[in-house]
């Protein structure tokens, strides 16, 4: 009888602690386009909404434009929004050899459509919305050269909306990246691999990016 | 046996009470009242000074384009005020153990923040010299897009007249 009891309470704990390790723990899911290529920026028109974020902290939904080396380093610019936070705000970031940095301001509109460029000259990183530089960061703290340029949403699990929704998908195109002779130029965008064509990192994450490449698609959450 | 599942019960609903506890207990907070924050501060907050050098020296205020100076005179928000409202706008998590400090500033960014849409692009709003609390949530946990997760200081810039966010920047913890 003893036994069985202790059985019974070292199970549940063991199960208890798993579930606890398992809802607190963190992870990024993507849907977006990306396009291996030596570069010095990424830019696209994306529209923006208003997910549903939940009210945990822990969580967000996001669009973006990035210049990415692996996934070791980036820089990006676009919209986020927070579990707790009632609208989308812009953000820019980046994450360089000297360390991680973010900065959010308020803004944009539900509802507007924003140029967004993340691109460098031979000096500073700028992360720019409609035209308007929200930072210039000098490459001297970035330290890392571009292999990649990517385009898209993201979303911290199924549990939250990913940017878009079945009747009413998040926009984003043109598609273009900076070449490294500074020309910007019109692209397409791929599917990540290992994802199905149609989906994101998430069953629920969906997009239209062709097999052959897109230079504008839309992303959306199937749940929503 | 029956005692095992009681007792099995009795845990399990402590611990998801204990969970949703320790997720709700400071960031449920409403953020949209602005008027109840300043009424009610929570005056129990542990909070220290942050030295102003410390800041200023921080470099990425400078990478960001950011610039302060020491501001000594009185505010309309006082700093009880500006945590609680610090709570509702920052993005991060927090609980009972994060450090907390607060300094007063005249805060400036070369940069501006774009209009709210395409049609008001030149709708921009420029930081200069705005009386401002900078409340620093100290080694708050982040998820970056890779999947790592790493510890930073989230820095909640706020207009210490009216109360309302001029921006956040968040950064890799700095060695001190």
């Amino acid at each position: 009888m003893r036994n069985n009891l202790r059985k019974n309470v070292s199970l549940f704990l063991f199960i208890s602690t798993l579930l606890l390790s398992v809802s607190t723990s963190f992870a990024a899911y993507h849907d977006i386009a990306y396009l291996t290529t030596s570069n010095n920026g990424a830019a696209a028109n994306i529209e923006t909404q208003n997910p549903y974020a939940s009210s945990d902290y822990n969580k967000f939904s996001c669009a973006w434009v990035m210049t990415n080396y692996n996934t070791s380093y980036w820089a990006q610019v676009g919209w986020m929004k927070y579990g707790g936070q009632t609208a989308p705000k812009y953000y820019y970031e980046y994450r360089g050899t000297s360390g991680w940095n973010r900065v959010f301001f308020t803004g944009p509109s539900v509802g507007s459509f924003i140029d967004y460029l993340v691109g460098s000259d031979s000096t500073y990183m700028y992360f720019r919305a409609n035209g308007t530089d929200l930072a210039t960061v000098a490459l001297s703290s970035l330290g890392f050269t571009p292999n990649q340029v990517q385009w898209g949403g993201e979303a911290t699990g199924s549990d939250v909306q990913s940017p878009g929704s079945t009747m009413n998908p998040v926009s984003i195109g043109p598609l273009k990246y900076k070449s490294t002779s500074n020309v910007w130029t019109n692209c397409s965008g791929y599917k990540l691999p290992g994802c199905t064509i149609g989906y994101g990192e998430l069953s629920n994450q969906r997009n239209n990016i062709s097999s052959s490449g897109s230079s504008n698609f839309e992303v959306w959450d199937s749940n929503y | 046996m029956k005692k095992g599942y009681k007792l099995a019960i009795v845990s399990f609903s402590c611990v998801l009470l204990a969970t949703v506890a320790l997720n709700t207990h400071f960031k449920s907070l409403d953020k949209k009242n602005i008027v109840n924050a300043l009424e009610n501060p929570n005056t129990s907050t542990p909070v220290q000074d942050e030295n102003f050098a410390n800041m200023q020296n921080n470099p990425y205020l400078k990478d960001n384009g950011f610039s302060i100076k020491e501001e000594k005179g009185n505010f309309k928000i006082n700093k009880e005020s500006a945590i609680e409202l610090a709570k509702r706008y920052m993005v991060g998590n927090i609980d009972e153990s994060t450090k907390i400090t607060a300094i007063k500033t005249d805060f400036s960014s070369k940069n501006k923040i774009p209009g709210p849409t395409k049609e008001r692009a030149m709708d921009t709003k420029e930081i200069k010299d705005v009386p401002s609390w900078i409340v620093t949530f100290h080694d708050i946990k982040v998820l970056l897009h890779n999947g790592e997760t790493i510890m930073t200081d989230e820095n909640v810039v706020i207009d210490s007249n009216s109360g309302e966010e001029v921006l956040i920047f968040q950064h890799e913890s700095l060695k001190k």
